[in-house]
C-alpha cells in the first residue's frame, strides 16, 4: 500500500533513468514499475534461454560442414583465380575450335568463286578471240564461190 | 598470436617488464586459438547463447538456425583471424550481427515476410519456462511477462532489437555494442531507451 502511495507523490523516472536503473541491479533504486519491468526482462531472457538450450542440444554436428568446406578454406585466392582464368581460356579455345570448320568453308567457298571467275575471264577472251579471227579472216573458198550453206547442201546431196 | 607474444618477448630481452596484461591476453588468446580449432567444441560452448541472440533478432526459429551455423563456420575458417583483443564470445556475436544485417540486406522482402509468416509463439516457448519452484500463479505471471517483452520487441526496429538483446539478454556493455554493431556510443543509447520505452509501454503501461 506504501509502494502505490510512495508511486503516486514520486515523479516517473524519464527513459533514460528508468534505461539506466534497469540494468543496474540496485535494489534500492527499484520501484514498483521498474521492479516489474526488470522481471519481466529477465522472465524473457530465461524463456529464450531455455529455447536456445533445447534447441541447440537437436542440432546435428558442424564437423562435416566444416571438413566440406576446409578445402575451399584451404586453396588460395590466387589458385582459384589461376583456374578461373584456365578455365576461360579453355572456353575460348573450344569456341575457337569449333568456329574454324566455318572458316575453312568460306576459305574454299571464295577459292571456288575466284576460280569460276579466272574461268569466266578465259571464256571470254576465247570468244572474243575466235571473234576477230572470224571477223578478220575469209576462207579461201569463200573466194572460189564456196559458201558455208553449199557445203551443208551438199553435204546434205551427198547422204 | 605469435607476433604478439614475439612483441612481447623482445621487449623482454631489452630489459622491459612485461606487463601482466600481456600475459593473461596471450594466455587467454592461446586458450581460445586451441578452442576454435574445434568445431564441435565451438558450437557445444557457444550455440545456446548464439541462437539466444540470433532468434530475439530475426525472431524466426529456422533463419535463426541457419545464422547461427553460419556464424560457427565462418568463425571456424576465419579462426586464424581471430586477433584476441575480446572475447570468443564477442567476437562471435560480431559476426552474428553481420550475417543478420546481410540477411536483412540481401534478401530484405523475402526475409521478413518470412520471419513474420513462420514467427515463433512465444505462448509456446513461454509454456517451457522453468518456474524455479514458484506458485502457479507466479508461474503464470512469469510466462505472461516473458510473452509481452516477446510482443514489445515486435514493434521494435531491427537495430533497436538487436542492441536491446545484446544489452539486456547478453548482458554486454555500451561500449562493447558499439563495437560490435559499429554504431557510436550515443546511438546505441539512443536505440536502448527507445526499445526500453516499448518495453515499458507495454510491461507497466498500467503505471505509466
Amino acid at each position: 500500500m506504501n509502494d502505490h502511495k510512495d508511486f503516486a507523490t514520486r515523479p516517473a523516472l524519464t527513459d533514460e533513468e528508468f534505461c539506466e536503473r534497469l540494468f543496474s541491479h540496485d535494489a534500492s533504486a527499484a520501484d514498483g514499475e521498474l521492479e516489474d519491468v526488470r522481471n519481466a526482462v529477465a522472465n524473457y531472457r530465461e524463456m529464450m534461454s531455455d529455447w536456445a538450450h533445447r534447441r541447440s542440444a537437436a542440432q546435428p554436428s558442424l564437423a562435416a560442414a566444416a571438413r566440406r568446406s576446409r578445402f575451399w578454406a584451404a586453396v588460395p585466392q590466387w589458385s582459384l583465380a589461376a583456374v578461373a582464368m584456365m578455365t576461360v581460356a579453355v572456353t575460348a579455345g573450344m569456341l575457337h575450335l569449333n568456329n574454324a570448320p566455318n572458316d575453312t568453308t568460306e576459305a574454299i567457298h571464295a577459292t571456288t568463286d575466284a576460280a569460276h571467275q579466272l574461268m569466266s575471264a578465259d571464256n571470254d577472251l576465247l570468244i572474243s578471240i575466235d571473234a576477230v579471227v572470224n571477223a578478220s579472216t575469209d576462207l579461201p573458198v569463200i573466194k572460189l564461190g564456196l559458201e558455208r550453206q553449199s557445203f551443208a547442201d551438199d553435204g546434205r546431196d551427198m547422204e | 598470436m605469435d607476433t604478439y607474444i614475439g612483441q612481447a618477448s623482445l621487449s623482454n630481452s631489452r630489459g622491459f617488464t612485461l606487463h601482466a596484461d600481456v600475459l593473461k591476453f596471450a594466455a587467454r588468446e592461446r586458450v581460445a586459438v586451441t578452442e576454435l580449432d574445434d568445431i564441435d567444441a565451438l558450437a557445444r560452448n557457444y550455440r545456446p547463447r548464439l541462437l539466444r541472440f540470433v532468434m530475439s533478432s530475426v525472431r524466426d526459429e529456422d533463419l535463426a538456425d541457419t545464422i547461427v551455423q553460419d556464424t560457427l563456420l565462418k568463425a571456424y575458417r576465419n579462426r586464424e583471424g581471430f586477433r584476441g583483443d575480446c572475447s570468443v564470445n564477442t567476437w562471435l556475436t560480431g559476426i552474428a550481427v553481420n550475417l543478420i544485417r546481410d540477411y536483412a540486406r540481401t534478401q530484405k522482402f523475402k526475409f521478413w515476410k518470412k520471419a513474420h509468416a513462420t514467427a515463433v509463439d512465444a505462448g509456446e516457448m513461454a509454456n517451457h519456462l522453468h518456474s524455479g519452484g514458484a506458485s502457479p500463479e507466479g508461474s503464470l505471471l512469469a510466462r505472461e511477462q516473458a510473452r509481452q517483452v516477446h510482443e514489445a520487441m515486435a514493434d521494435l526496429s531491427p537495430n533497436q532489437r538487436t542492441v536491446f538483446s545484446l544489452r539486456f539478454l547478453e548482458e554486454m556493455e555500451l561500449h562493447e555494442i558499439a563495437e560490435i554493431t559499429g554504431m557510436p556510443v550515443n546511438t546505441v543509447k539512443t536505440h536502448l531507451h527507445r526499445a526500453v520505452k516499448s518495453v515499458r509501454m507495454r510491461v507497466g503501461g498500467q503505471r505509466v
